[in-house]
This record gives C-alpha cells, sequence and structure tokens, in this order.
C-alpha cells in the first residue's frame, strides 16, 4: 500500500500526538483525559511512527524496548501503586496517598498521588497493548 | 511428635524427590522406609500425638487427626507394607529412568494414604480420599507409553473418581443433616430417619464400593495391574482399595441399623467374593490372578462388615492385616518373577527355588497364609471367620468355596513356581539380587510371628478399636477341635482338589469358553464412548468456527432469557408515552445520520465504504456522547474509532471479500431480524435501567466526594483510577491478556500454514 501520505503527515504527528497524550495523562484527574486516552493517542504515535520507518515488525521497539515489556512495566506500576500508603501507614490495598503538588509549564499545578502514578500504569498498558497487537497484525502481512 | 510434622516431612519428601534422585537414584526408597519404619517405632511406642490445627472453621475442617482405634490397626499395616514395599521399589526400579515421576507420585500416594485413615474432619478425609485416586493415576499410567496403561489409568481415575464424588456428596449431605463433621463425634449421637439420611448413606456408600472396587464397580482393578510390581503390591493389599473398608469400618457402628447399609454390604460382598475367586482360578497371568484374588477378599471383608454380629468388624480387621501382608508379599514376588524371567505366565515359570532361595522363604509363607495353614494369620483369620459365618448358615457355601478358590491360587503364585526344574536355562536367569527378596521376606515371616500374637501386639490394638456394641475376637491358634476348625480342614483340602484338577478344569474352559472382554469392561467403554460421542456433537453445534453462528447463539440465548421479561410490556404505548416527550432535535438528527450509515454498511459490496461506514457511526456516537455531557467518553470514542479504522485499513487485505451471491433468505434475513430484536431489547434495557429508580444512584456519592476525598474534579478520571481502582485494575490485566492470547493465536495460525 502507498503509504507516502502517512509518512508525511506522521513527521509532524508523531511529536504532537505524544505531547497530546501525555497532556491528557497529566490532566486527567481533574479536567477531561487521564490515562486511558493519554495511552490510546500516544498509541496512535506508535503505530503512525511504525509507518514512518517500516522497519521489521520484530525490530521495532516502543519506548526503547518491546511492546509486551511495556504492558509488564505498566501492570507492575497499577500494580504496585496501591501498595504505597500500606507501607506509609498499613492502610488498606489502594487507600490513596498523595505526595503533594508541583507546577509544571502548560499543564500548571499538578498534584501527584497514588491515583496518577496507576493512571500512568494505565496509560503504558494501553500503549504496549496497542503497540503490541498492531505490530502482530504487521508481522502477519511481512511474512 | 506431632502427627502434623510427621505428615509434612512425608510431603516434603515427595515434593524433594528430584534432588534426592540426583544423588541416590532409586535407594531414595530405603529412605522412604526409614521414614516408615521410623512410623512404626514411633506408633507404637506412643510418642505421636494427634493435635489439631483449624483450618477453616465455619466448614468444620480441621486438621484434627485420630491416632488410635482402626486408624491404628490401619497405620501400622500401612506403616509395614509400605516400608517393605519401598525397599522392593528401591531395587526393582534400579534401571527405570523414570524415577522422579514414579517416586514423587509413590511417596505422595503413601502420604494421602497416612492422611486418610488417620483424618478426623470428614472433608479432610475427602481430600486426602481424592488425593489417593489422582495420585494412583498417575501410578497406573507409570508406562504411559503403553496406550493399554493410559486406558487404565483413566478408568480407575474415572471410577474412584466417581466414586469420590458421590462419597462428597454424601459427606456434606450427612453433615448438614446431623451438624456433625467429624468421626470422632459419631458416637455420640442417635441418628433419626429421614430420606436425606438415606440418600446420603447410598451416596457414602457407593463412594467406598468404587474406590474398594465392590461388584459392580471391580472391572478396574484387574486393569490396573498395568502398573508396576510395587505399585500394586502397595495399591492391591494394604492401601488404596482398602480406603473403601476403612470408611466402611468407620461407618459401620452407626449405620449397621440401616437395612440399606447392611444388605448392600453383604449382597455385594458375596457377589464380589464368589466373582472374584471363580475368575481368578482360570487365570494364567500372575498379576491378574492376585488382581482377581484381591477383588475377591474385598468382598469378603465387605460381606463381614455388613454381617449383624458383634463380632464381625474384628474379625474384618484381622482378615484385612492378614491379607494386606500376604497379599503384598505375593505382589512383590510376582513382581521378582517377571524381573527374573521376564514372564507373568504361571505355567512357564517354574524351578526358581534354588535360583531364588530368599525369594521362596517369603513367597512360601505368604502363600501358606494365604492358603490358611497354621501357624499363620491366614489360618486364624479363617477360623474366626468361618467361627462367624457358621451363624449366618447362608454365607457357608460362599465362604468356603471362596476360600478353596483362593487357596489354589495361592498355590500357582506363591509355590508351584518355586518347585521343581526351570523351563528356561539358569543361565538366561536375571539375578536381581539380595535387597529385591528383604520386602516379601519381612511380610512373609510377619504373617507366621503375629498369628502367634507375641506380646498380645494384635490383641491390644484390636482391643482399641473396639465401639459400644462389639465383641472382641479370640486371638488363638488353637481353639479345640470345632466346627470351624473341620471347615478349615475342608476348604484346604477343596483347595488342594483345585491344584490337582487345575489342568483338566482350565482346558475345559479354554475349550468352551470364548476369551473376551469382561462385560463390565465393556458397559463401561459404552459409556465412555457415547459421552464422547455427544460432546462431539455438541461442540459441532456450537462451536464449528463460525463466527456468525457464535454470534446468532449469544443473540438468541439473551433474547431467549429476557423474552418473559419483555413480552409483559406493551413496547409501543411505552415508546410514545416515555421516548417521545424526551426526543430533540440534535440527537435525533444523529440517530438518523447512524441509520444511515448501517444501512449502508448492509448494502455495500465493498469493504472500504463499509469501514469508513463504521467509523461514521462511532464519530455519531461521540457527538452524542458531546451533546449528553460526557466529554471524557466522547474523546476516547473518537480515538478508538479513529484508531480502529486505521486497523481496518491496515487489515484490509485478510478481510474475506464481501460475497455478492450470498443468499438472502434465510441467512440474511435471520440474521437481521435477530440484528432488530437485539437492537429494540438492548435499547429498551438501557432506557429502563436509566429511567426506574431502583436503589438510590451511586453518581450523587461520586459527584459529591470526587474532589473531597478523591482529590480530583474529572469525576469519571476519579471513579476509573480511584473509586473503582480495583475494576480498572483487573480491566487492564485482562487487556494485557488479550495481547498476550492473540499472540498465541497468530502464531498458531502461521504454523499451521508454514507448509508452503
Amino acid at each position: 500500500m502507498n503509504h507516502h501520505l502517512i509518512k508525511a503527515a506522521a513527521k509532524w504527528l508523531v511529536p504532537f500526538f505524544w505531547m497530546a497524550g501525555i497532556f491528557m495523562l497529566f490532566r486527567g484527574h481533574n479536567e477531561p483525559g487521564g490515562g486511558f486516552i493519554g495511552g490510546l493517542i500516544v498509541g496512535a504515535a506508535m503505530v503512525m511512527s511504525y509507518i514512518k520507518v517500516k522497519r521489521r515488525p520484530d525490530q521495532f521497539k516502543v519506548l526503547g524496548t518491546a511492546p509486551s515489556t511495556i504492558i509488564g512495566l505498566g501492570l507492575l506500576l497499577a500494580l504496585s501503586s496501591g501498595f504505597l500508603s500500606f507501607i506509609q501507614s498499613g492502610a488498606p490495598y489502594m487507600t490513596s496517598s498523595w505526595q503533594g503538588e508541583l507546577w509544571l509549564p502548560i499543564l500548571g499545578n499538578t498534584k501527584f498521588g497514588t491515583p496518577f502514578y496507576f493512571d500512568t500504569g494505565v496509560f503504558l498498558v494501553v500503549i504496549g497493548v496497542i503497540s503490541k497487537v498492531f505490530l502482530m497484525l504487521e508481522e502477519e502481512s511481512w511474512k | 511428635m506431632v502427627w502434623h510434622i510427621y505428615l509434612l516431612i512425608g510431603f516434603l519428601l515427595a515434593l524433594s524427590v528430584p534432588i534426592w534422585i540426583k544423588f541416590i537414584q532409586s535407594y531414595f526408597g530405603l529412605v522412604v522406609a526409614l521414614w516408615l519404619g521410623y512410623g512404626l517405632y514411633a506408633l507404637n511406642t506412643n510418642l505421636f500425638s494427634a493435635g489439631n490445627i483449624v483450618w477453616t472453621d465455619s466448614f468444620g475442617i480441621s486438621f484434627a487427626f485420630i491416632l488410635t482405634g482402626i486408624s491404628k490397626v490401619f497405620l501400622n499395616i500401612i506403616f509395614l507394607v509400605g516400608a517393605s514395599v519401598f525397599i522392593f521399589a528401591a531395587s526393582y526400579l534400579k534401571t527405570s529412568d523414570r524415577l522422579n515421576q514414579f517416586f514423587t507420585a509413590f511417596t505422595l500416594f503413601l502420604c494421602a494414604m497416612l492422611g486418610l485413615v488417620t483424618a478426623d474432619s470428614f472433608l479432610l478425609t475427602f481430600i486426602f480420599w481424592e488425593l489417593t485416586s489422582i495420585s494412583s493415576y498417575m501410578l497406573i499410567g507409570y508406562n504411559h507409553e503403553e496406550e493399554s496403561a493410559r486406558k487404565s489409568a483413566l478408568q480407575a481415575l474415572i471410577t474412584t473418581g466417581a466414586g469420590g464424588l458421590c462419597f462428597f456428596a454424601g459427606l456434606i449431605l450427612f453433615q448438614h443433616i446431623t451438624g456433625l463433621s467429624s468421626f470422632s463425634e459419631l458416637t455420640r449421637i442417635e441418628l433419626k430417619q429421614s430420606s436425606l439420611l438415606y440418600t446420603s448413606i447410598i451416596l457414602i456408600l457407593i463412594g467406598g464400593l468404587t474406590k474398594s472396587a465392590q461388584f459392580p464397580f471391580h472391572f478396574w482393578l484387574p486393569n490396573a495391574m498395568k502398573a508396576p510390581a510395587p505399585v500394586s503390591a502397595l495399591l492391591h493389599s494394604a492401601t488404596m482399595v482398602k480406603a473403601g473398608i476403612y470408611l466402611f469400618l468407620r461407618l459401620d457402628s452407626i449405620f449397621d441399623q440401616w437395612n440399606i447399609w447392611s444388605h448392600s454390604l453383604t449382597v455385594l460382598g458375596s457377589v464380589t467374593l464368589m466373582l472374584g475367586a471363580l475368575t481368578a482360578y482360570y487365570q494364567t497371568d500372575l498379576k491378574k490372578l492376585l488382581a482377581y484374588t484381591t477383588i475377591a477378599n474385598l468382598g469378603a471383608l465387605t460381606l463381614l462388615i455388613g454381617f449383624q454380629h458383634p463380632m464381625s468388624s474384628q474379625v474384618a480387621l484381622v482378615l484385612f492385616v492378614a491379607h494386606a501382608l500376604y497379599k503384598a508379599a505375593l505382589f512383590m514376588i510376582a513382581g521378582i518373577f517377571e524381573k527374573v524371567t521376564g514372564q507373568r505366565d504361571i505355567q512357564k515359570i517354574s524351578g526358581l527355588g534354588k535360583f531364588i532361595p530368599l525369594a521362596w522363604i517369603g513367597g512360601g509363607t505368604a502363600a501358606l497364609s494365604m492358603i490358611g495353614i497354621p501357624p499363620t494369620l491366614g489360618f486364624l483369620s479363617k477360623e474366626l471367620l468361618l467361627k462367624v459365618g457358621i451363624l449366618e448358615i447362608w454365607s457357608l457355601p460362599i465362604w468356603i468355596i471362596g476360600f478353596s478358590l483362593m487357596g489354589s491360587v495361592a498355590w500357582f503364585v506363591g509355590i508351584k513356581p518355586f518347585l521343581g526344574t526351570s523351563h528356561i536355562p539358569t543361565t538366561q536367569l536375571y539375578q536381581p539380587g539380595v535387597l529385591i527378596t528383604i520386602g516379601p521376606l519381612i511380610l512373609g515371616l510377619s504373617s507366621i510371628v503375629l498369628s502367634f500374637n507375641p506380646f498380645d501386639i494384635l490383641g491390644s490394638q484390636l482391643a482399641e478399636s473396639l465401639t459400644r456394641d462389639q465383641q472382641s475376637a479370640p486371638l488363638h491358634l488353637w481353639t479345640g477341635l470345632n466346627l470351624p476348625l473341620f471347615l478349615s480342614i475342608t476348604v484346604i483340602v477343596l483347595a488342594g482338589l483345585g491344584v490337582y484338577f487345575h489342568p483338566q478344569i482350565l482346558s475345559w474352559i479354554k475349550n468352551n469358553h470364548k476369551p473376551s472382554k469382561p462385560l463390565s469392561d465393556l458397559i463401561f467403554d459404552f459409556i465412555f464412548a457415547t459421552l464422547l460421542r455427544i460432546a462431539s456433537y455438541l461442540t459441532e453445534l456450537f462451536q464449528n468456527g463460525n463466527l456468525t453462528r457464535y454470534l446468532l447463539l449469544i443473540f438468541w440465548g439473551l433474547l431467549f432469557f429476557a423474552s418473559s421479561l419483555l413480552l409483559k410490556i406493551d413496547i409501543l404505548s411505552y415508546i410514545k408515552a416515555e421516548i417521545a416527550s424526551e426526543l430533540t432535535l440534535l440527537p435525533f438528527a444523529l440517530a438518523v445520520i447512524i441509520a444511515i450509515c448501517i444501512s449502508l454498511i448492509v448494502t455495500t459490496q465493498r469493504r472500504l465504504s463499509a469501514i469508513v461506514s463504521m467509523g461514521g457511526i462511532g464519530y455519531s456516537i461521540a457527538a452524542l456522547y458531546v451533546l449528553l455531557g460526557a466529554p471524557d467518553l466522547a474523546l476516547t470514542q473518537v480515538i478508538v474509532e479513529t484508531l480502529s479504522v486505521i486497523l481496518f485499513v491496515f487489515l484490509l487485505h485478510e478481510v474475506p471479500l464481501l460475497k455478492s451471491e450470498r443468499k438472502i433468505w434465510p441467512n440474511q434475513g435471520i440474521a437481521a431480524i435477530t440484528s432488530i430484536l437485539i437492537g429494540l431489547m438492548v435499547s429498551f434495557f438501557t432506557w429502563q435501567s436509566l429511567t426506574s429508580e431502583i436503589a438510590p444512584s451511586i453518581s450523587e456519592f461520586f459527584g459529591q466526594n470526587s474532589y473531597l476525598k478523591a482529590n480530583g474534579r474529572n469525576i469519571v478520571n476519579v471513579i476509573i483510577v480511584d473509586f473503582r481502582g480495583f475494576d480498572t485494575l483487573g480491566e487492564i490485566t485482562v487487556l494485557s491478556i488479550a495481547a498476550v492470547t492473540l499472540t498465541a493465536l497468530l502464531i498458531g495460525q502461521t504454523s499451521s500454514r508454514e507448509p508452503k
């Protein structure tokens, strides 16, 4: 298939999608957005950057590693975020605990706490799954 | 030492088998034998304490054990026979290459058996009961390259497993009716008659009958002879098949007032005894001979337990001890013959007495005990048994015929192969060494020593196991010239005649009886094959790989369950009254767009148009979300739609072409009707669930607490990551699993496509 159009567009769209995805992740707790949407957007960015380079699917790296590793890391982060307040104060699993606020450019004051870490886990899992599925299907057509 | 610890060590031994095997190979058997020997010593010097660890109080399950009474008798025998068999196994399996598998299962089985005969709480007993079934499955199927071994193992597992389930159901029922959850509480109660209790007794009875290979469930036992010799020696003498006998003995004192209990036991016991003894007599395979006499003996035990005589349970215990000792020894001897000559046919083995003298002593004494020649335990038990048998005069012929036939068999297995001269030159025989003969020697000699009841070993244990209205059995070899003694001599003479006329009878049977599979085996095979056929038919019906059919089946199922609700409502008036009043222009316009897209998908022949129309539906729904004030959902919907359209375009070459020649009716017509009905149903239920207030809505709570408690103003996100965070965790796990599964699916597909 002719991917020239997508390739040209990808050059500009990929960084934008990246920013949009991360933006969604960070603002999610107060404004529309969140880890799931952010993950979907970055996942789309992954698909586009794959089209741009068009390497063998099994050699394509997502965030510098294999997609399944990203899935695993995301699950691990989500799972372990629930333990933080348990370690701190012995509260039940998944009780939220907030570490404080940080001023970030564009986003403004952003709060950091276990729900945010959890959301980041979701973010990673979604990116991983989308890339994984896409790459698997690509590998099929590559054969 | 607490009994729990002792058992735990056993299970740890079973788990650590690979490490042991690495260093000492099959001599691991000696380690287990040592552990069992210590058990025997500790039990009889009262070093064990029962202890109690609560597991699940609400179900009455606790790790409580009984180490007295019947349990003690069984324990002693398992220790003694187990140790002998493990010593035997250490030598027998020296050249085997799957020692890990064998010893893990074998040790596990032994521990399960020790647990089974000591467990106090019903459910714990059941757990051990199942554990013996499972581990014996692995043992019987040890030679898994042979199809017959796999089949026999499966047959044993299915039969005892099905019985186990009945037993389980019976125990739960019993526990439910009486409120009791352990054996030690049983003595305290008087049972009231009720039909539920009746059912529970029958179920428990079935459990014991299948395990102890009683007619009509006896067929699995001879087939289980596919197992290696040590397995047969342990499973079919003192353990596996005796589990049912143990259960009968445990429960007999409270159930014997029930006719169904005692009548089933006596009737099935006598049938099993006759069937086993008659079949055993004309077998020529050593192990088959022993297997059928085991069935006969199990029948004898069951028949004895079924008797109402106050002494019968005690006699059954003595018979159990005698049988366990000689049968295990003879099974081991059969294993030695097979090792030495490579044969199992009794007509081809002879003259081995000089070649393996120690085995001769062990096997010979065991055979004497089985025939019932004094001074052996076999003689003692038969004296007692006939003493009880005289009182139930109808059973006397059964006893005499059954035990005479078994006596003949004992001669063929334990004495005749040692006599005369060998058919095979000594140079072709394999010299198995001394270690292999120790097991049978111990057991054969114990049969003699124990019959004198030295230091009242046997007597004191039997006395301990007496319950309220039982009478102890006198353990004297010489009770004077009386009727039992004469009957006993008759049995021995008949056994001698059986041996003398054996060649004639055997050739007569050969001429008049075509060898065929036993009827019960055929019935089992038929039931099994029918089940498989039904299963494959159902699979073909529901899972034929056609996605359209899957969807239709699911939808029909949904409609079927929802129809009863839907039919009650007058839908038209409902639409007028409720839906029409709330309809506004913009959502209506979107609905029209969606409808147009759908009709496009249904009618188009081109894939790309169909995909774009799908996207159109998705975006319209996203727009609906915006209108209804759910920006989060809209955002997600738009991105998901975009991504799926991209994916579809990529996969375009994989999507099957839409066929133009598809039949409109019935295929498409049925699909259309089903879709419309499902659409109506889903929208109706959605509407209904939104408008009817069953419980106060939870969204109020989320709205009020989202910022206060969870520090976030985006309620949807707060719900996802905080309030319902645990759900999300599950969802992303499922998502990950789906990705992994997809990998597996695609890999499977490519490998099947490989040949090109």
